[in-house]
């Protein structure tokens, strides 16, 4: 569970050099370079990186340079560990940076060097001062090849428990939203525009909203919860006439909420209105109302902030911009991967002695190929007949038993049944050609076999478990009767 | 029509009986003359269920075949397959006597015979002892040792063996439908036939023959079999998986596989949802098209983990240099081959066929792979024989001008 009161150092109105925005890795800092050229509100900029050379033409407020005696100033070459060594070696001025800062916003490109691994050490450093630390993260484009995004959702999982606030964008999801036709410059530019925004959103939330409504980091927290799901951001900007209706369709045009769908399943939904200063009360009603007309059990947290900069002619010649932040809960939405991982979670969780050490991948995002976790629900070796005579399982491994809670049933994705990763090292898909013989302590397949009793409760509930097939033969591979329909066996929701 | 032999190759699939009547030519290639088919209504899983509706359907598809080629089929090569059947590698070996000059045929069918010497199961009958290597007194590398002169000749055979009467019951029904059969081929070989060029069998190959009821498979490495068998999970399985899991009969899953199906998750939005009509006994409904994917993803992802566990323990996937090719009727699935690069980690490829001169569309078929590759096959093994005619061998030595005059 997420605690918030820690320490948590207040936001004054002089407190807007209490919120910093940070970029790691080329990513970050190009991010954090686009944000200090349009910023719209006062942040303080800091650009860290490996890299020297990107430094140099870095535009932030301020510039660290970390790792020298790793990379030589060179940067990673896109090397995780090289990675950590530079955070390593420079873990006290990352310490230094997050020092009296109420809010730090973190954004990073994983599946590289730097963001990957520095991350973590700069939010366990924002944490251990009282620092409220949000992230903004990318996952890498699919064809930018399976290490990369291997290393990429290894650091996520990383973060995910460093972090108290996670903004996770997939840039093949972002570039749904581009043209075909646009240049990869451009794609990449609308990317990070994106990426922008969300970091500008995120800030401007809590820093200084001037009207009757505020709101608070802990509003930011609890919307944003690490290991809630998928993220949800919109960003949509009108002005003139009917500037309310259409930023917000624009927002929900945004291929990060499933173009509108995601809203539908948001839990819980930040929305702030940034808009000039004859905003109308009725105009934040009628996009309060909209949103809500789609999902009235969310709930909603609404700021917004009059944005009385002089950059505009005139006040009424301001834009209206809506960002809507959120996350939506994994029910369906959730990719199998995430659901057979989520079951494996839970059934370690109900026997945490059965839990291996090895580590695994916890949900990813849809979309993200990480074939690891469906052989984890695959049972590699012999054992744990699961055809109608339930065999009592051999002592090989201790499987969840019958007792733990009915995984059959919906999955219920609390904080609590999420065990604490300790090692975070990848699990290699080749150990499951070794499992022919003994079980393995460290391969996390036992433990999360689907218990033989779930099994019967199905065969129950639909006698005709094998279909077309019921009159043949089954075909029994590992002890598994393979007639039955996998999604069955693996215990995957279904509607 | 010369001389060329015709040769008719037939396969009786879960979800479709083939008949492929072809001309082999002296070239090595054969010409299709024509394709008879039927759905196959008594097979499950690859093996035969239902014998006297098997027996209809294939008298079906040989009149289909007969009257598409204009040919009379009187005898056939037939494609078998199922679970039961396992292969394993083994070496023979035996001495040569020392008053034998040369080593002959004979000796290589003692070498074979000494290779088979392994406890099968009771039931079982070697069905292919499929040459890989020959040792002659330890050199290896030898790819034909007929005249070579040595003391110990070793082979190493890659052994295909099933159940007698499961095999024979094929062999049975066949004949019911009143055609002989010449011999019959493991599946599995006979897609590679089709589907791999020789440059492929060197480099090595997996192939992957994913039917109706049976998914086969096959390695080829440095021109030779490495390893094969069956895996009894195929495109009913997934069909019987939507319908089970949507709630809708098979009929209206398999259409529905076909039609919208795709095994990747990428596809397809949240909120995507196909609406199927009501039709006689069946209401309407709508399917959300990411369930869809979903079940077929899992079905799909778990039949290629056990293929990777089980070519695994056998070669090396890596060494492979010509990668996966994907064929049968399910490979034509959207997205397959996504998930199969995903699992594998090495090139994998869709069916084109090579070297079939014939209308395109059918050699492009990837359901037609085993039917057209019994052909090959068959025709492969026939003029390889030793024996030749009479007049083939005048035709050899004396030239173009009797090979005109018998050809017309």
């Amino acid at each position: 569970m997420l605690e918030i009161p820690r320490n948590l150092k207040t936001i004054g109105s002089s407190a807007l050099s209490r919120v910093k925005v940070l970029g790691v890795g080329n990513a970050g800092v190009n991010l954090v370079d686009r944000l200090t050229i349009e910023r719209s509100c006062d942040l303080e900029t800091v650009a860290i990186n490996t890299d020297l050379q990107s430094l140099v033409s870095s535009v932030a407020d301020s510039k660290i340079s970390i790792g020298e005696k790793a990379t030589r100033g060179l940067g990673t070459g896109g090397d995780p560990e090289i990675g950590a060594d530079a955070a390593h070696e420079s873990q006290d001025v990352l310490y230094a940076l997050l020092k009296e800062t109420a809010l730090a916003i973190v954004c990073a490109g994983l599946g590289g060097g730097t963001g990957s691994s520095v991350l973590p050490v700069l939010l366990e450093a924002g944490r251990a001062q009282g620092t409220l630390t949000t992230a903004i993260l990318t996952l890498p484009f699919h064809f930018e090849g399976r290490r990369r995004m291997r290393q990429a959702t290894d650091a996520l999982e990383c973060i995910r428990n460093h972090a108290d606030a996670i903004l996770i964008f997939e840039n093949d999801r972002m570039s749904e939203n581009v043209q075909p036709g646009l240049g990869i410059g451009e794609t990449f530019a609308k990317s990070d525009l994106f990426l922008t925004q969300a970091a500008i959103a995120i800030a401007r939330l809590v820093s200084g909203s001037s009207g009757p409504l505020q709101l608070t980091l802990g509003d930011l927290a609890t919307v944003l919860r690490p290991n809630f799901g998928t993220s949800l951001f919109g960003f949509g900007q009108a002005e003139g006439e009917d500037r309310a209706a259409t930023a917000l369709k624009r927002a929900l045009e945004n291929p990060l909420t499933n173009y509108g769908g995601l809203l539908n399943t948001a839990e819980r939904l930040l929305i702030h209105i940034d808009g000039p200063s004859d905003l109308l009360l009725s105009e934040v009603q009628t996009i309060v109302q909209e949103i809500s007309a789609s999902n009235p059990s969310a709930h909603l947290l609404l700021g917004f902030h009059v944005n009385s900069s002089s950059k505009y002619i005139s006040p009424s010649t301001a834009p209206l911009i809506v960002s809507l932040l959120g996350t939506c809960p994994p029910t369906k939405e959730v990719s199998l991967l995430e659901k057979i991982v989520a079951t494996e979670q839970q059934a370690l969780a109900s026997h945490p002695s059965a839990a291996p050490a090895a580590s695994i991948p916890a949900p990813q995002l849809q979309q993200v190929p990480v074939p690891h976790p469906i052989s984890a629900g695959l049972p590699p070796q012999p054992e744990e007949p699961q055809s109608p005579p339930a065999v009592e399982p051999p002592p090989i491994t201790p499987p969840p038993q019958a007792d733990s809670p009915p995984l059959a049933q919906e999955l219920s994705f609390t904080e609590d049944s999420i065990p604490v990763i300790e090692e975070s090292h990848t699990y290699e898909p080749t150990a499951v050609a070794d499992d022919f013989t003994e079980s393995k302590s460290d391969s996390m397949d036992s433990a999360l076999k689907p218990p033989p009793k779930p099994k019967q409760e199905i065969l129950q509930f639909e006698p005709i478990a094998r279909g077309r097939f019921e009159k043949s033969e089954p075909t029994i591979v590992d002890g598994e009767d393979i007639d039955v329909p996998t999604f069955l066996r693996m215990k995957i929701k279904v509607k | 029509m010369g001389n060329n032999r015709v040769i008719v190759g037939l396969e009786i699939g879960t979800s479709k009986i083939y008949a492929v009547v072809a001309e082999g030519r002296r070239d090595g290639t054969v010409r299709l003359l024509g394709i008879g088919e039927t759905p196959s209504k008594g097979v499950r899983k690859g093996e035969i269920v239902d014998f006297s509706t098997t027996v209809k359907c294939v008298h079906e598809t040989l009149a289909d075949a007969e009257e598409k080629s204009d040919v009379e089929i009187e005898t056939v090569w037939a494609a078998v397959t199922g679970s039961h059947i396992a292969s394993f590698n083994n070496r023979g070996s035996i001495s040569i006597p020392e008053d034998k000059t040369e080593i002959d045929l004979e000796d290589l069918r003692d070498v074979e015979i000494n290779a088979k010497e392994v406890d099968i199961p009771s039931q079982h009958d070697f069905l292919h002892a499929l040459i890989q290597h020959y040792y002659v007194d330890g050199q290896d590398g030898i790819v034909d040792p007929v005249g070579m002169i040595g003391t110990r000749l070793e082979a190493d055979f890659h052994i295909i063996h099933g159940v007698t009467t499961r095999l024979q019951n094929t062999v049975r029904c066949i004949r019911e439908a009143e055609v002989e059969v010449e011999d019959i081929v493991l599946a599995s070989i006979a897609s590679a036939q089709t589907v791999l060029n020789i440059q492929q069998k060197e480099l090595g190959a997996l192939v992957v023959d994913i039917g109706g009821g049976v998914t086969d498979y096959i390695v080829y490495s440095h021109g030779i079999v490495r390893c094969s068998g069956v895996l009894a999970i195929g495109g009913d399985h997934i069909t019987n998986d939507i319908s089970m899991g949507l709630h809708i009969p098979i009929q209206k899953a398999e259409k529905l596989k076909i039609e919208h199906g795709s095994a990747s998750l990428n596809a397809s939005l949240s909120g995507d949802t196909i609406i199927l009509k009501s039709d006689t006994g069946f209401a309407g409904c709508e399917v959300e098209r990411r369930m869809l994917n979903t079940i077929i993803y899992a079905r799909v992802r778990e039949l290629f983990e056990l293929l990777k566990r089980k070519v695994e323990t056998e070669c090396s996937l890596h060494l492979l240099g010509a990668g996966i090719i994907l064929t049968g009727g399910c490979s034509l699935l959207r997205g397959i081959k996504t998930v199969a690069e995903e699992l594998f980690e090495i090139p994998v490829h869709l069916i084109r066929s090579q070297t079939m001169t014939s209308p395109a569309s059918a050699s492009e078929n990837p359901r037609l792979s085993t039917a057209i590759g019994v052909v090959k096959y068959a025709h492969a093994l026939q003029s390889g024989l030793p024996q030749k005619s009479f007049l083939e061998k005048i035709s050899t030595r004396v030239g173009i001008f009797f090979e005109k005059l018998r050809s017309s």
